[in-house]
Parts: structure tokens; sequence; C-alpha cells
């Protein structure tokens, strides 16, 4: 079975499986449920609109491993 | 002193018991002292593998309880008179063993036997606590599926918590095939996502099922099947032998060009 992965590009289904798992895993590792992040992305959405001025859908959240440490990356591209 | 060495998985049925019934009885073709203890109390198994359920008098919950000797509770393996099984108890519940009453039983086999290899219960609950707890050393087995390999590396957070630093990984139920097909995650996706040392690769082989049916491990087949040359490379490597991670893969691909001569 042929799956094409966000950029198009076509993936087996051992590259699937092998992404899924690195994802799952560093919320694993974290012990954080992936679900937390979205609500966490809504609130943040909210809260940072009071302020500045942003596009919501570039706004990137990342939860990552560094050296056995779980780091949270937020990035909000402001508009000009 | 002998070292101890923890089998162990988190998720059940990927080839724990097996790999402890096989790398045991590797051991102890090689001459050393084995005791197997079977820690998965209330699902005990081990037995089976080894044709030796009906040799069972006593078991750890008995030797725990002072009902008799940790002697007395071993059983003699069939074929070899240097591989002792301790079986587990089949009517008593997890708890029946505490953490300190395992680490006791664990260190008093390791005065009498080389190694000592400790098969653990499914999930990671009191019965894998006790089963890490006596303890020197800890392969952990998955197969290469993702859920399998999930579980596995939450069991490897999980050792190193409890000072089993370093655990070996096996990887149970290979096709190779189907890794150079890309429809199967293959051993170096596992140690990518795991970051964990490589103790073993074990192919998928219906020879498998036949030896547990018989309840002879297979290793006593010495190299004929793909599985058992899987297991002799990995005592191999326990005892600090270098082993060429190809060899297996080698031979498969041998015996796969046979099988096409033969098929035509």
């Amino acid at each position: 079975m042929i799956i094409t992965n966000i950029w198009g590009k076509k993936m087996s289904s051992k590259e699937i499986a092998k992404e899924r798992l690195q994802v799952i895993l560093v919320y694993d590792r974290a012990k954080i449920e992936p679900k937390m992040i979205e609500s966490l992305k809504e609130d943040l959405i909210k809260a940072v609109s009071k302020y500045l001025t942003f596009e919501p859908d570039n706004m990137r959240i990342e939860l990552s491993q560094e050296d056995n440490k779980s780091i949270l990356r937020i990035d909000i591209p402001l508009k000009e | 002193m002998g070292k101890s060495i923890v089998i162990t998985s988190g998720k059940g049925g990927v080839g724990k018991t097996t790999a402890v019934a096989n790398i045991g009885t590797g051991l102890a073709m090689r001459g050393l002292k084995v005791a197997l203890v079977d820690t998965d109390i209330g699902l005990r198994n081990l037995d089976l593998l080894l044709g030796l359920e009906n040799r069972i008098v006593y078991n750890i919950v008995d030797v725990v309880e002072g009902k008799c000797s940790l002697k007395q509770a071993l059983v003699k393996d069939k074929r070899l008179n240097n591989l002792y099984l301790l079986p587990a108890a089949q009517t008593k519940e997890k708890e029946a063993v505490s953490i300190d009453q395992m680490k006791e039983v664990i260190n008093d086999l390791k005065i009498e036997f080389d190694y000592v290899i400790i098969d653990s219960p499914a999930g990671i609950e009191h019965g894998f606590k006790s089963a890490i707890s006596g303890a020197d050393e800890a392969i952990v087995i998955t197969t290469p599926e993702v859920s399998s390999v999930r579980d596995a590396d939450r069991v490897i957070g999980f050792l190193e918590a409890y000072g089993l630093r370093d655990p070996r990984l096996i990887v149970n139920r290979v096709r190779f095939d189907m890794v150079r097909n890309g429809e199967m995650l293959g051993v170096d996706d596992l140690l990518d996502i795991l970051s964990i040392e490589l103790l073993g690769i074990i192919p998928e082989d219906e020879n498998l099922i036949i030896s547990v049916n018989k309840g002879e491990p297979i290793i006593y087949s010495g190299n004929k099947y793909k599985s058992a040359l899987a297991f002799n490379l990995i005592v191999k490597r326990l005892l600090g032998e270098d082993v060429s991670w190809d060899e297996l893969e080698k031979s498969e691909s041998f015996i796969e060009k046979i099988f096409k001569i033969f098929k035509g």
C-alpha cells in the first residue's frame, strides 16, 4: 500500500509506521496526551490574539526530545 | 557468583518465554550451569516450552512460603543435567512473591548457577517489577510492530528508572523480505527509534511453532533452522563473542535461493 506524506512524497507502510512511532513516543516519554497540545494551541490562540496580530494557521507547536529532555517549541509568525 | 538476566517486553505474545527457553538452553549446551526462573505467577508457560510440565512438584511461591527448599523446587531439564527450571505457581496471585523475596531467590540462585535467566510477565505492574528486581542485566524483546515497539519503549524507560541501565534489544519475527519491500520496520529503524544496543534478530520461522508443540527448544537443532541459528548467535554475543550482523540475513537469503531452485 502506498500513501503520500504531507509533501506529496510516496511513503511505504514501513515509513508510515516509523513516523507514527517517532511522534507517539515523544508524547509517551513526556507523559503528555497529543490531544492536550491541541487544547493548548486553542488557548494560546485566544491569549496571544488579545495582544498581537497573527495568522492562527501559521502557528506551529512541536514537542520534541533532545538529550532525554522534552522540549515544547511554539512558533507564532506575526503579521507585519 | 553468577549473572542474572531478565527478559522482558511490555507487550505480551512477542516471544519472551521462547527466548528464555532457547537462550537458557543454548547457554547450558555450552556447559554453563543455568537456572531459568518463570516469574509469571498464575500464567505459567516456561515449563511447557521446555517439555517439563509433568515434572513439577513445587514452585517459586512454595519456596518463598517456606513449604520447600529452593533446591527441591528446581526441576532438572530432560536432556541437559546443568539446566534447571524454577517454575511459577499456576494457582496463586501475582502478588504472592514480594520484590524482596524475589531478590533473595535470585541471589540464592546466583550462588549456585553461572546464569540465571528470568522470564518476566507481560505488563509493567507488580509481576514485572519483581521480575526485574533481582536482575543484573536486562534484555528487551519486541516484534517490528508499532504496538510492540511502543510498549518496548515504555519498558526501557522503566528499566532505566529502576537502575537497569543499557538494556539490550532482541527483535523477533523479522521478515527480511517484507523489510526489503518497505512493508515492515527494519532492525535499523527500531534501533533509531528506541536508541538501544542490539543483541539479536530472530527471523519469523514456522519451525518455532513446531518446536513449541513438542516442548523442545529449537536451539537443540543446532543451526538447522534460521531461528535456531539466530538464538545461537544471541548466545554467542551474550558470552562476549564478536558476531557479524550479516550472518543471519545472508543465511536466510541462501535458504531462500535454495528454495527457489527446488521450486524451479
